[in-house]
């Protein structure tokens, strides 16, 4: 029944007594019409509605991120780690599920050992009986050999794995001696080449001396300076101990600091070097040629030879005398003589 | 400046459209100003300038009316909202009349002179049909006036009538035990007020439901009381059948 008509719309009463807006397709009031077009209401977008909305959405992120943290921690995140210590030492990094994660390799020998093989994605233990039986075909164990593995993390006790590597390996004719990581130690590496980056710094010159030595700064380790020259200490007795922030001083003042102190200047840099010729500490080693500033200094024509009054006296000034370990350096710009 | 102009026109169509949801006066009043917007819609859709006795131009006013009432900011331009409204109340039409283009309109011309429908007897009396029209009318416009007094109008009705089949038979319940209680019917007559606390505990009922639905409760208990025996009539076997139960 049409209760009501308006430019556009009608509101009917149905006979069930609900009411609701329909199309006015030409209707009049009180006129019963049948099939009308009624009007769809739709839920208005109150903000409790927007924040269920989010509050839904926040839940569903939140188990997106707790189940995908779960996943990770279980098969992605290391939960504990072995090391097959045969002549080849190699690190695995195993999951929550006793799969292997990733490798490290330990020992030179490891690399070639591993060198084609993917561990990854297997079970530990098959793991371990791979790199044992690489290590045997390469002559690396043979037939007897105890082999230490070393295991650290949650998965299971040392005893439990022994006899898991006990089982596996039983047709490899090798004992496995499993320990725990604590007493692992690593390989000695070879002694490394001499220090590039703490050369030796010969000791600066004591309070007077220093304008024979130009004792190098602390050195500018970056720059590779000439760290075959000094494999040892300098032992240059023109080199008398003086503190190192006089080097600075003195280097400014004298010529160029060079970035080491080669006390031992008699060895010079090997001519290959990339570093700067070591600064000539005695005057009467100075090589003819110049000497080229270190890359960190700034260049400064080279400080003519020492001699025994001026370059001296004024550097005595700056160097409190007597007192090494003490050095207060000018504030006034140095001043070539 | 231009653009100033656009923004500024484009803001008060939004105002006026909050407006028009709550005030049937100003959704007429906004229906008729947009009557050539409406128009172009349809005719867009119809390939042709559409006549006044076209069901497609009611339909498209109908949706610009829905449009008005599902509209918020959130939904950008009011325009491209109505349109899209128009443009799919156009196309529902258009399926559900392709899915009866089988059956043959009475309407047809069965010869020179008369129609398909000329040919079917007809029991119905068209005098009794325009009093009884008439009488309904009157009805509805004393059930209207009624109704103002209680605050409520017919749109309101529309808006608060429950959609849930369980809410209009909660409702229901109500109103067939306000009918076994006289006393209930006065009360609400004399007050102005619905009695929800005495109908959902005389009626078993939850009181939350009947007080979302109050408005609605008003033009029903109003149609059960005496002077509308019409419109009563329309709805009472819906009512009676539940007191059959």
């Amino acid at each position: 029944m049409v209760m009501e008509i308006h430019n556009g719309y009608a509101v009917l009463m149905g006979e069930d007594s609900s009411f609701a807006f329909s199309a006015n397709m030409g209707y009049k009031v009180g006129q019963t019409v049948s099939d009308p077009i009624l009007m769809e209401k739709k839920e208005p977008r109150t903000s409790r509605n927007i924040i269920i909305k989010v509050a839904a959405a926040a839940a569903c992120l939140a188990i997106a991120c707790c189940t995908g943290y779960h996943l990770y921690s279980v098969n992605y995140k290391t939960s504990s780690t072995l090391i097959v210590s045969a002549s080849a030492e190699v690190k695995l990094y195993i999951n929550k599920k006793d799969k292997v994660i990733s490798t490290e390799i330990l020992s030179p020998d490891g690399e070639e050992l591993l060198s084609g093989s993917d561990l990854t994605g297997k079970d530990k233990n098959e793991a371990v009986r791979d790199i044992l039986e690489l290590s045997k075909s390469k002559g690396y164990i043979s037939d007897g050999d105890t082999v230490s593995v070393y295991i650290s993390g949650q998965n299971g006790s040392s005893d439990s794995l022994k006899k898991e590597l006990e089982q596996e390996l039983s047709g490899l004719s090798i004992a496995p001696e499993v320990r725990s990581m604590d007493e692992y130690t690593k390989p000695q590496a070879p002694p490394a080449p001499a220090e590039e980056e703490k050369p030796a710094v010969p000791k600066p010159p004591a309070p007077g001396h220093e304008a024979e030595d130009k004792a190098p700064d602390p050195p500018s380790p970056e720059k590779g300076v000439s760290a075959p020259e000094e494999p040892e200490k300098p032992a240059e007795p023109d080199a008398p101990p003086a503190p190192a922030p006089e080097a600075p001083a003195a280097a400014n003042d004298a010529e160029p600091a060079a970035p080491e102190a080669p006390a031992d200047h008699d060895d010079p840099a090997p001519p290959g070097e990339d570093a700067p010729p070591p600064p000539p500490e005695a005057p009467g080693n100075q090589p003819p040629h110049e000497i080229r500033p270190p890359l960190s200094m700034p260049e400064e024509k080279p400080a003519p030879l020492l001699q025994e009054n001026a370059p001296e006296a004024q550097t005595a000034e700056a160097i409190p005398s007597g007192d090494s370990p003490e050095i207060q350096l000018p504030n006034d710009p140095i001043v070539l003589p | 400046m231009g653009v100033v102009t656009v923004d500024q026109d484009a803001k008060q169509l939004i105002s006026k459209v909050y407006e028009a949801k709550s005030n049937s006066r100003a959704a007429d009043e906004l229906i008729a100003a947009y009557m050539p917007f409406i128009r172009s819609e349809t005719s867009r859709f119809m390939d042709r300038p559409p006549r006044e006795s076209d069901d497609e131009l009611s339909i498209a006013m109908f949706a610009f009316y829905e449009a008005i009432r599902n509209y918020s900011r959130l939904r950008g331009s009011f325009l491209k909202f109505a349109s899209l409204y128009i443009k799919n109340r156009l196309i529902d039409n258009y399926r559900k009349e392709k899915r009866s283009r089988g059956i043959i309109s009475l309407d047809q011309p069965n010869n020179e002179k008369d129609q398909l429908i000329d040919t079917i007897a007809d029991d119905k009396d068209e005098y009794a049909d325009a009093e009884l029209r008439e009488a309904t009318q009157q009805e509805i416009n004393e059930l209207s006036e009624q109704m103002k007094d209680f605050g409520v109008s017919m749109s309101d009705i529309a808006d608060n009538s429950p959609r849930q089949r369980r809410t209009l038979e909660i409702c229901r319940k109500a109103v067939r035990y306000a009918r076994s209680k006289p006393e209930i019917l006065e009360d609400f007559l004399r007050t102005r007020k619905v009695p929800i606390s005495k109908l959902a505990e005389g009626a078993d009922v939850e009181k939350k439901s009947l007080e979302r639905h109050r408005r609605y409760l008003v033009a029903v208990l109003l149609i059960c009381t005496n002077g509308y025996e019409i419109m009563r009539g329309h709805i009472m076997q819906v009512l009676k059948g539940g007191e059959q139960q």
